[in-house]
């Protein structure tokens, strides 16, 4: 076991340094970050001492290796919009993401389970159906588009709920509302499946055979069996949210997490701020991989093997 | 013993294509999905002759003018205009020939790549194999969206740069499908028999295993499709992919948010647009892969039991 | 004859599917009495495991009962669901066919058994784990102590096989119903699951009702047959004057598509024509249309008749038997 996660974190360790390379290469290389910093009608005074003050005049290599370095040493240096370490900004916004994500796929998964056994149970009766339509429209609407519908219902219409900011605890329903739905729809079609594919086994059978009360056959014997592909999804859609719909989510209702960290950086421009949020949700991405792996290794003890 | 499960079905074939279609008629959701695609392609490429206004022209007395049947609106736009007092259904008739490109370009580029590289990865086997399938799997496992908006803040948006690093986030799904599927058809009889009398590889790729390729391929690019017109939307409506003044529903949308308290048709129906566009494809994915697959097919048929009970035809005394 | 654990009557199981309702069982009537094995044979689709698996409460979902009883010692199973529930797994277990993939293969074997254990006789702990070593002793997995926590992949088919046996019997059963076995086995392994379900019938007592295709295995184990073709059963007899007398036409095509040991003919005969179409079913006897001896008469549903002793058969011509020179008549 030791030796598995051993071996994870390592590959971990590969996929991180993978993106920061990407991020580098593509930053330093193909683009020039001075360029991108600094307003066009920057002197080429200006230009010359940013690109000293990053580095950016030395050799490739030598640049390449300082910015591994400070990768390791989690030091992206400050950020140029509000002229502070750009990690203490990440660290600083990152409860708000996590708060988000925690509500709004906990809820999405907390959700679909249920819901995904009830339609199993029954294969095309009226809660199936309802939940493969339901899931079906929640897969094709754009996530910012659900977000702004909600916008214009629960804020301009009928005035219920707060759209922007967060404030207070109401703050979080309609951001959380948004982000968990798409999940749930695909949650929901997973589990559903994953159900109705164990429910058919010759196990099952035998299960009900021996007499078992119904809630420990569904319950224990065809939801474990289940869950593998469940927990997988559940991981993905976690990494999914972190790594991009939080993004769109934050923006639109301008909650103060990395997702919208991510927009202002784009906005001012501030490379160093952008690369430290990429640098983050590589790390936590490749963190919530391993706990899949070891969760899938617990319930399914043939692996291992 | 006596094999009779023959007897039981008899033989009919109609040409192929109408039997394709009587099966999509049969399947209502479908047949209008298959409807409102051909619709949609069919304004992209005529928009010029389609769209009642020209996209750009600004009419700065009709701004923000709701929809005909609100008060306000009228029938010259229907489905009212923007803050700039551009028609609003011209924009998203437009707005379908950027998300239909965008999302053809990726699906071609990624589909083809990803393809080849899956065929590679299972007839060359050993190293390359290994080192193919760890970078997809890599690749795999750190969602693109955040890389993509970073490689878009250095690069500039462009579709051009839009196409591309949405073909490069999306290659490894149809790479790892070809390899599964090439992989699983070599080991079956009919290939190894054509291995065996010498038949050359290209003949056994082409005739022998990509057509086993053929259903679960097409239903994988209409679902690439969609993830990828979703994909365009949501950079557009970021700021990080099309930019104005080309149109883009995602783009539309961006601009509908600021109005979103007094005009919300700026949002309601470029968001219509891509949600019934995905919706089209996800329905049409689903007929395609039941139908198209022999496997799947028979899991919906064997859906009832008693199907399946009964299907077990041999004489076993 | 003692009063019947088992009695079903007149059992109707259908299948609802978009082409219409199908019946897959259509009117059984059968008894299993105490400590005696009831073969039941027919072919794929002839509805003898749908009889069973409704015995069981296990029809595969878009089945059900559609009418008729089911009785264990005159207890209807299908009034309540709840005390039925009680007695399966406890007093009427089953054995099923595929033991490769009967087992969850999450779980450890022990716990599987356990789970019978705990549910039925309330025994958990220390008490549950010498109950479960003594079956898997019983069934003969070697070396069963260390073995409770290995998972079902861990066993071969023939091992898996015995620990659903072992699993059967945990609650001390009167009736195991075996569905087919040994036919997902190896023969050499076949034969050790025969000698294993012959030795438990003597020594506990038990009534089985054997559900197989296999008419070498009903001739080695049964005290009474009963032959089913399209949802019906169409004869019942005691083993001997089924082999020595087949009375239903179907009975004797199949008897004689089977090769006796050390008598295989050049050439074996088959029925012909295939399995009726359970959807659409020829009116009156579902056999007729392959039967060499049937006439106009067949096209009116035959009455179940018995031509001796301890036989019925669903038959307007039932095949004269051999010795005695009845004359060839219905009985009505």
């Amino acid at each position: 076991m030791a030796d598995f996660i051993l071996r994870r974190l390592l590959h971990g360790v590969v996929v991180v340094f993978g993106v920061m390379t990407i991020v580098f290469f593509v930053t330093r290389i193909i683009g020039d970050p001075v360029q991108v910093m600094l307003p066009v009608e920057a002197t080429e005074a200006q230009r010359d001492l940013l690109r000293g003050q990053l580095g950016l005049d030395r050799p490739i290599l030598e640049q390449f290796l300082q910015f591994a370095g400070d990768t390791l040493t989690f030091n992206f240096g400050d950020s140029l919009w509000q002229r502070r370490p750009a990690m203490e900004i990440v660290l600083q916004r990152l409860p708000m993401t996590a708060l988000l994500t925690a509500v709004g796929i906990g809820a999405a998964i907390l959700l679909s389970i249920p819901l995904g056994i009830i339609a199993a149970l029954r294969p095309d009766g009226i809660v199936d159906r309802t939940t493969v339509v339901a899931s079906l429209a929640g897969l094709s609407m754009p996530q910012f588009w659900l977000g702004l519908l909600l916008i214009i219902l629960f804020g301009v219409k009928l005035g219920w709920l707060p759209t922007s900011g967060a404030r207070s605890p109401a703050h979080i329903v309609l951001p959380a509302i948004t982000l968990a739905l798409p999940s749930l729809a695909r949650l929901a079609m997973v589990v559903r499946t994953a159900m109705i594919d164990e429910l058919n086994r010759q196990y099952i059978k035998v299960v009900r055979a021996k007499g078992l009360k119904r809630i420990r056959v569904v319950g224990v014997h065809a939801l474990r069996n289940a869950s593998v592909p469940i927990l997988t999804l559940s991981g993905w859609e976690i990494i999914g949210a972190l790594a991009g719909n939080v993004v769109v989510v934050e923006s639109i209702f301008a909650w103060p997490g990395l997702g919208l960290t991510v927009i202002q950086s784009i906005e001012r421009q501030d490379l160093i701020l952008l690369q430290a949020v990429v640098f983050t949700v590589a790390v936590m991405a490749v963190c919530i991989n391993i706990a899949l792996d070891i969760a899938h290794r617990a319930i399914d003890p043939r692996v291992s093997a | 013993m006596t094999d009779l499960a023959m007897t039981g079905r008899p033989a009919k074939k109609p040409s192929v294509p109408a039997q394709l279609l009587r099966e999509l008629l049969r399947d209502k959701p479908a047949a209008l999905s298959t409807l409102f695609l051909l619709l949609l392609v069919f304004a992209a490429i005529f928009a010029p002759l389609v769209a009642p206004h020209d996209p750009a022209t600004q009419a700065l007395r009709a701004r923000l003018d709701p929809p005909f049947w609100l008060e306000g609106g009228s029938w010259s736009h229907i489905l009212g205009t923007d803050n700039l007092g551009r028609d609003v259904l011209s924009r998203i008739i437009y707005g379908a020939r950027t998300s239909l490109t965008v999302g053809l370009c990726v699906v071609a580029i990624a589909g083809s790549f990803g393809v080849t590289i899956g065929l590679v990865a299972a007839y060359v086997g050993g190293r390359v194999d290994n080192f193919v399938m760890s970078w997809v799997d890599t690749q795999l496992s750190f969602p693109d969206l955040l890389l993509a908006l970073t490689v878009l803040t250095v690069l500039g948006s462009s579709p051009v740069t839009v196409v591309v690093i949405l073909s490069i986030s999306g290659w490894m799904v149809y790479a790892r499908m070809t390899r599964g599927i090439v992989k699983s058809t070599r080991n079956e009889g009919y290939v190894e028999a054509a291995e065996l009398v010498g038949c050359s590889i290209p003949r056994i790729i082409f005739v022998h295993i990509l057509p086993n390729l053929a259903a679960p391929l097409s239903t994988l690019l209409i679902l690439e499709f969609a993830r990828v017109i979703l994909a365009e939307a949501a950079l557009s409506f970021l700021g990080m992919g099309i930019q104005p003044p080309a149109t883009s529903w995602g783009l539309d949308i961006a601009v509908g948010k600021d109005h979103i308290f007094g005009a919300w048709w700026l949002v309601t129906f470029p968001g219509a647009a891509i949600a019934l566009t995905i919706l089209s494809a996800n329905l049409l994915a689903a007929w395609v892969r039941t139908t198209a697959d022999p496997q799947e097919r028979e899991k919906r048929f064997a859906r009832s039991a008693a199907g399946r009970q009964m299907r077990e035809r041999k004489v076993e005394a | 004859m003692s009063a019947p654990l088992l009695e079903i009557d007149d059992l109707v199981v259908s299948f609802t599917t978009r082409r219409g309702r199908i019946q897959a069982v259509r009117g059984v009537t059968l008894q299993v009495h105490p400590g005696e094995t009831l073969g039941v044979v027919g072919e794929s689709g002839s509805g003898k495991s749908v009889t069973m698996q409704a015995v069981m409460g296990v029809v595969d979902s878009p089945g059900a009962v559609e009418s008729g009883d089911i009785r264990w010692r005159g207890k209807s199973l299908l009034a309540s669901a709840v005390e039925a529930e009680d007695l399966r797994g406890r007093d009427i277990v089953m054995v099923f066919q595929d033991a490769m993939t009967s087992l969850d293969p999450l779980f450890p074997i022990g716990t599987q058994i356990g789970e019978v254990l705990a549910r039925h006789r309330g025994l958990k702990g220390p008490a549950a784990r010498a109950r479960i070593l003594e079956l898997l002793e019983l069934v003969g997995i070697p070396n069963a102590a260390a073995r409770l926590n290995y998972l079902p992949h861990q066993f071969s088919g023939g091992m898996r096989q015995r620990i659903m046996i072992a699993m059967a019997l945990a609650a001390d059963p009167s009736l195991l119903v075996a569905d087919e076995p040994t036919t997902a086995l190896d023969v050499t392994i076949q034969a050790q699951i025969v000698d294993l379900l012959i030795e438990l019938r003597d020594r506990l007592g038990l009534a089985i009702v054997l559900v197989t295709h296999d008419l070498g295995l009903v001739a080695e184990l049964c005290d009474r047959v009963a032959v089913m073709y399209a949802g019906r059963i169409v004869e019942v007899a005691d083993v001997w004057s089924l082999f020595a007398a087949p009375a239903h036409p179907y009975t004797a095509g199949l008897l004689r598509a089977t090769p006796a040991i050390g008598d295989l003919p050049e050439r074996l005969d088959t029925i012909e024509g295939s399995p009726p179409d359970p959807s659409d079913l020829p009116a009156g006897c579902a056999f007729r249309l392959r039967c060499p001896r049937a006439d106009a008469t067949c096209v009116v549903e035959p009455p179940m008749s018995h031509p001796d002793t301890g036989r019925s058969v669903l038959c307007w011509h039932p095949e004269p038997p051999p010795v005695t020179t009845r004359p060839e008549t219905a009985h009505v």
